[in-house]
């Protein structure tokens, strides 16, 4: 494996020593380039209470290119599909390397706290979304309690 | 967490089919749109697909994964619009001397007087967002946007306020 880039060093390290109110990201001690995530629902979201945890890569091009993240936990959000994967604008075509894994975790514990329904990658959850958002946010509550919460 | 060790050796292989089949692609300085078209690739990685011996859900969860990337770069928009070279000579430098101790670059996140011989640039749209040249010169060959403000930076410097002999100008050529 080709030598551990500077930045991801040093962005290891302030994820451990400065760690993000509610999140957790520990490298991998196989690949240091693979991320073991927990995100915890935010306070008055359908996911509060809940433990998430997601799995971040950083390809060989970062940070020319964006993290690869995607949720382990099953969850019911109208942005994440089946598979755990996210859709959000600064994974993709908003990326920019002035980012960082702190900032991109941050995104989508916000996201986990303002859903869009109008932006979907997952489409039945979003309909789910728009036809009646108090009865989606209930299945919503219902998956974080099944698979979000030590049993 | 074999899986995952797995997972990594299998995406190179899919990178690489269409990596050779980007290569192998008629090469048409006019970029006629149908040598893009995201349809062929997607054909040829069916393909691909069809005569592999195995089709098991993790590589079909790649293969979605590598059209998706293939998606964004294909998009107009975005990655196929970088700079060139002669756009990052005429950036301006950035003298080291002008620059404080623990100032560092936006996305090697390093100190900029760690560097012995450091070629810092500045971009056009903000005289504080500078960089590394090394850093900046492989995100501006895919893109044209600033990494700290998103501005295009190859909209020309227009956007720089006039002085105040200038606004008389403008009052002139109202009267005008």
């Amino acid at each position: 494996m080709s030598q551990l880039p500077k930045r991801i060093i040093k962005e290891s390290q302030r994820l451990i020593s400065d760690p993000v109110p509610g999140i957790t990201a520990v490298p991998h001690e196989d690949n240091l380039r693979y991320f073991q995530v927990t995100i915890q629902g935010p306070k008055e979201s359908p996911y509060q209470d809940g433990l998430f945890k997601l799995e971040l890569y950083l390809p060989d091009d970062y940070p020319m290119v964006a993290p690869k993240v995607r949720f382990l936990t099953k969850i019911y959000h109208p942005n994440i599909d089946r598979l755990g994967r996210i859709c959000l604008d600064v994974l993709k075509k908003n990326w920019s390397p002035a980012l960082q894994i702190r900032t991109i975790l941050l995104s989508i514990q916000a996201l986990l706290s303002a859903p869009n329904p109008d932006d979907p990658l997952s489409n039945e959850v979003a309909e789910h979304w728009k036809r009646d958002e108090q009865d989606a946010i209930a299945t919503a509550k219902e998956y974080t309690r099944l698979y979000a919460t030590e049993q | 967490m074999s899986s995952h060790t797995n997972n990594g050796r299998r995406r190179p292989t899919l990178r690489q089919m269409v990596e050779t089949y980007l290569e192998n692609r008629p090469s048409d300085q006019s970029r006629s749109s149908s040598n893009d078209d995201p349809y062929s690739v997607v054909s040829m990685l069916l393909n691909q697909l069809q005569s592999s011996s195995s089709l098991d859900s993790n590589r079909l969860d790649s293969m979605v994964e590598l059209l998706n990337s293939l998606g964004d770069q294909m998009d107009p928009g975005s990655a196929t619009k970088g700079v060139d070279d002669a756009y990052l000579d005429q950036l301006d430098r950035v003298n080291i001397k002008h620059l404080s101790p623990d100032d560092t670059c936006p996305i090697c996140t390093n100190e900029f007087h760690n560097d012995p011989y450091p070629l810092v640039v500045r971009l056009p749209c903000n005289k504080n967002h500078y960089f590394d040249l090394d850093c900046i010169g492989p995100w501006l060959h895919l893109n044209k946007t600033c990494p700290l403000c998103r501005v295009d930076v190859t909209k020309k410097k227009e956007i720089v306020l006039p002085s105040d002999s200038e606004e008389e100008d403008d009052y002139d050529e109202m009267y005008g």
